[in-house]
């Protein structure tokens, strides 16, 4: 049976994240909005 | 997060070693949680409103590796750190002296090619809660048990890319990091971060970013409900509201109905990562009062004292099982055994029974725990420490219903003969050792403590004498 193998490192989920989407923003803090991109 | 997680390597962070982050809420706590487990470390997030003691205990216990602490946290923890475990201390914000600069580190560090590959099972999270016996015990969450709740949360409530999250609770807490926050990265949504609750802040924030999701205790909604600003701020992007951690009071439910917003509630605990039920809008009416239905890959039952299930209606100990479940509490192999039984379930030590259509209803939250303002108080560390007052020959700490913070953490003490007691002095003496949110809002002096036969006191005694 092919197993396929999900990293379920939530850091590389993360970076894998930033890929798909680059230009989203991923979080707002005190008026800086950083982009999934910054992430990596 | 790449660059971060190169200079914790360069420091000697390696497999399994923990990370620890003390602050307010700020991305760096998130790029310290990314960072150290993009190299298969453990993030321990700890909590800023406990004392220098009680963060040296966590520290230690954990064998925290590298610490990472935000300006106004370096004060509280500078007369501990040397006891404490750590080998190195990184300011997260300004430069400041003994601590070195993560920014400025960070930025002169080469990237980390790849994040290390782990197993479903390997530690992410080892999160700290309090215990009944009075020490805290961490509990481990696994990279697993977050994605699991993670699906488990999307599969009950949806979610979408266009949300805007707003999280406000902290992120030290299973609430604040694991209800929406880490959701919404996995869904690739945008989450507004708060460092601290405001109410004002929160409304003109819900309004400006066009907010649809918050998560918060009812506390924190009531504080908004009760502002000025609230009649006045456009809430129309709103989607729902998740609360946990108490029941939302059904005045508050109506409140926020007059505005069009529904409530989502929620019951979990930390050790579950948090989901363990949900309780969605088309059910807010009628099935008032309930924590809702398990997630779709979780299961829920209730059991008696000697671990068999019982059927609908009957009251008994709630146990949780699913692939959310922690792994156990960090090296303490007994309490692991006494809180996961053979078959893999949970046992929550709250309260609870089950209806016919499987909803839960919680009864008494774990024992005799005090939820005060949506943070947990644990009677038995809270007695620990007002025991050490010379003038106290006998305390119970109890939780009595208190409009503003849900319960207040009330102490009903018995002196030595010829003493007197004030709660201001009470509260003075117990300040170092204590949390401010664990310190006794009330106090009440009895000749003796009602105890049975056995010498246990009887709180539900107390609580029924002080409530009447």
């Amino acid at each position: 049976m092919n197993r396929p193998g999900i990293e379920p490192n939530l850091a590389a989920t993360m970076l894998h994240r930033a890929q798909l989407n680059p230009e989203r923003i991923a979080l707002i803090f005190e008026e800086q909005e950083i982009k999934f991109c910054r992430i990596r | 997060m790449r660059r971060l997680a190169s200079l914790f390597r360069s420091g000697g962070v390696c497999v399994g070693d923990r990370v620890g982050y003390l602050g307010f809420n700020h991305p760096a706590l998130l790029e310290t949680m990314f960072a150290a487990q993009a190299l298969g470390a453990i993030f321990v997030p700890l909590n800023y409103r406990l004392t220098a003691q009680e963060l040296t205990f966590i520290i230690n216990d954990a064998g925290i590796h590298t610490l990472v602490a935000d300006n106004a946290l370096q004060p509280v923890l500078a007369p501990a750190i040397p006891d404490l475990c750590c080998t190195h201390y990184f300011s997260s914000e300004s430069e400041a002296a003994g601590w070195r600069h993560l920014d400025t580190e960070r930025a002169a560090a080469p990237q980390l090619a790849s994040a290390v590959s782990v197993d479903q099972h390997d530690v992410a999270v080892i999160m700290y809660t309090s215990g009944t016996t009075g020490l805290p015990k961490g509990a481990m969450l696994t990279h697993g048990n977050i994605l699991w709740n993670n699906i488990n949360a999307m599969l009950a409530f949806g979610g979408s890319r266009d949300q805007v999250i707003l999280t406000v609770a902290p992120l030290f807490h299973i609430g604040g990091l694991n209800v929406m926050t880490l959701n919404s990265f996995h869904m690739g949504s945008t989450v507004v971060l708060l460092r601290n609750f405001d109410p004002a802040r929160v409304l003109a924030d819900i309004e400006r970013y066009k907010v649809t999701n918050m998560f918060g205790a009812p506390a924190m909604f009531l504080f908004m409900s009760q502002h000025p600003a609230f009649a006045t701020t456009d809430l129309g992007s709103i989607e729902s509201l998740l609360c946990g951690a108490a029941p939302v009071p059904e005045s508050l439910i109506v409140l926020y109905a007059a505005r069009g917003i529904a409530f989502c509630q929620g019951y979990g605990l930390t050790e579950t990562a948090p989901f363990s039920s949900f309780l969605t809008p088309e059910w807010t009416g009628s099935k008032l009062g309930s924590a809702g239905q398990p997630p779709l890959y979780s299961a829920t039952r209730i059991v008696d004292d000697n671990n068999r299930p019982l059927s609908a209606g009957e009251r008994g100990e709630i146990c949780l099982r699913g692939p959310n479940i922690m792994k156990g509490y960090w090296n303490r192999p007994e309490a692991t055994a006494a809180a996961i039984d053979e078959e893999g379930w949970f046992h929550s030590g709250d309260v609870g029974y089950l209806d016919e259509d499987g909803f839960l209803y919680i009864c008494d939250r774990l024992k005799d725990m005090v939820i005060s303002g949506g943070e947990n108080v644990y009677p038995a560390e809270v007695e620990g420490a007002l025991y050490k007052h010379e003038s106290i020959a006998e305390v119970a700490v109890i939780g009595l219903p208190d409009e503003k913070w849900g319960e207040a953490v009330t102490a009903v003490v018995a002196l030595h003969d010829g003493h007197q007691l004030t709660l201001e002095e009470l509260r003075e003496f117990a300040q170092p050792l204590l949390a401010r949110y664990k310190l006794p809002l009330r106090l009440h002096i009895v000749s003796a403590l009602p105890r049975n036969p056995a010498g246990k006191v009887l709180k539900f005694v107390l609580k029924d004498d002080l409530q009447t």
